[in-house]
């Protein structure tokens, strides 16, 4: 035991230095917009597999209205259904397979994140604390001596993993940043680059046909094509929706990673918790979004 | 910097502007073509929207291709994390053995003995779920 007042500064100087390596535990924050982007980047697929149903639908549009109506034969002496060319279509079913693999392996990385962010450390330190209750008790300590004894078992254990904790983290993020700009960055321009531009044409193909069927004086026909070109576009709007959705969500997992990967080494938790929480209530909102989509 | 995905994406937007081309001359004319004429005018507007198509899907192969090397890194990344997580993970379960080890160190210094039995009971759990 320690003894006279040249020794006094000492557990003074360890339980400050301990107390400052507590304070880098590394803040819920991380873990929660790790979840929060993994959520958002998890909506991909069922936007990727729309790619390849909106050439599809494209294709089929002809098909679907004109026999319905006979004012879309109109006149004509050879049968306008072109048959549909699949091939065009076949050429998306292993790009949309292979998006969703791509997205996957975002998924997996902020999953994998997250879970580290998320350690319980309590299940280390608590474990510490009963060790030093443990070596108090069987070293015959008096109360308090094993209490201050089981104390500082679990502060030094939660020390060292947290600080393992806190400097993996900063290395992963580090070295993932430049990856996860060039992965999202990738999945947004297909997203609201080609994506957009199938849709596009789809609406194009959409109002096209509308327009030739809805030649026609019968106001019975007239209602039944308003809401069926009604219902169309809302649901070729709703699409639109979803990928702006998802790309934003992708624009934010990227720049809220890039964003703590550039100051996880200088910024304090409430400074890190401070920066992601924009990009966090963002994520949220469209992850929620792109979960009700239809 | 040559850039497949973002020849083959001008290209469909240069068969892109055809169709709306196309388009919007039908509408525009629409009165005035026979059902013949617009058959025809639509199998080409349908012709351009399917080269536009192919070359959209090229553009979607060619992003893919590109990243091969970020995904590798990233999938690496990855198993770097969970690595990490494994070892705090043992480092907590190395914890529950020194837990169940003091205690029963504490039992027979302090002649505890009747806590012996749980103790080593508690260290006998422990232990296969470390194994």
């Amino acid at each position: 035991m320690c003894s006279g007042e040249a020794m006094k500064p000492l557990p003074f100087l360890v339980l400050l230095s301990l107390f400052g390596a507590l304070s880098c535990t590394p803040p819920a924050s991380i873990a929660t917009f790790a979840e929060s982007a993994n959520a958002a980047i998890a909506q991909g697929p069922p936007v990727f597999a729309d790619i390849y149903e909106s050439c599809a639908r494209r294709q089929a549009v002809e098909g679907r209205v004109a026999p319905n109506y006979r004012h879309a034969d109109r006149g004509r002496t050879q049968n306008p259904a072109k048959p549909s060319d699949s091939s065009v279509c076949a050429a998306f079913v292993p790009e949309v397979k292979e998006l969703e693999e791509v997205s996957s392996v975002l998924s997996a990385y902020f999953q994998a994140i997250q879970n580290l962010a998320a350690f319980d450390e309590t299940s280390v330190s608590g474990e510490a604390e009963k060790t030093g209750e443990g070596i108090s008790a069987a070293a015959i300590f008096s109360t308090n001596q094993a209490d201050a004894v089981s104390k500082l078992s679990e502060l030094i254990t939660r020390a060292l993993t947290d600080h393992y904790r806190r400097n993996k983290l900063k290395e992963l993020l580090i070295a993932a940043d430049p990856h996860v700009a060039t992965v999202s960055q990738a999945l947004d321009a297909i997203v609201s680059k080609d994506y957009d531009s199938l849709l596009e044409e789809e609406e194009r193909a959409v109002n096209r046909r509308y327009q030739e069927t809805g030649v026609t004086n019968d106001a019975a026909i007239i209602l039944l094509l308003n809401r069926a070109y009604r219902e169309d576009n809302d649901a070729l709007q709703r699409r639109r929706t979803a990928a702006k959705a998802y790309s934003t969500a992708l624009r934010q997992a990227r720049d809220g990673h890039h964003k703590l990967a550039a100051g996880v080494a200088q910024m304090n938790n409430k400074e890190i918790s401070l920066a992601l929480k924009p990009y966090i209530d963002q994520l949220r909102a469209l992850a929620l979004s792109l979960q009700t989509q239809p | 910097m040559f850039d497949p995905a973002d020849q083959a994406r001008q290209i469909a937007a240069v068969f892109a502007r055809m169709s709306r081309s196309m388009d919007a001359y039908i509408r525009n004319h629409f009165e005035e073509l026979s059902p013949n004429q617009l058959d025809f005018l639509n199998d080409v507007t349908q012709r351009l929207d399917d080269a536009h198509d192919r070359f959209i899907a090229m553009a979607i192969r060619g992003t893919i291709d590109a990243l091969k090397d970020d995904l590798s890194e990233l999938a690496s990344i990855t198993g770097r994390a969970e690595q990490a997580l494994k070892h705090l993970n043992k480092v907590a379960e190395v914890a529950k053995i020194a837990g169940a080890l003091a205690e029963l160190c504490a039992d027979i210094t302090t002649a505890d003995f009747g806590a012996i039995p749980s103790a080593l009971v508690n260290l006998a759990k422990i232990l296969p779920e470390t194994g």
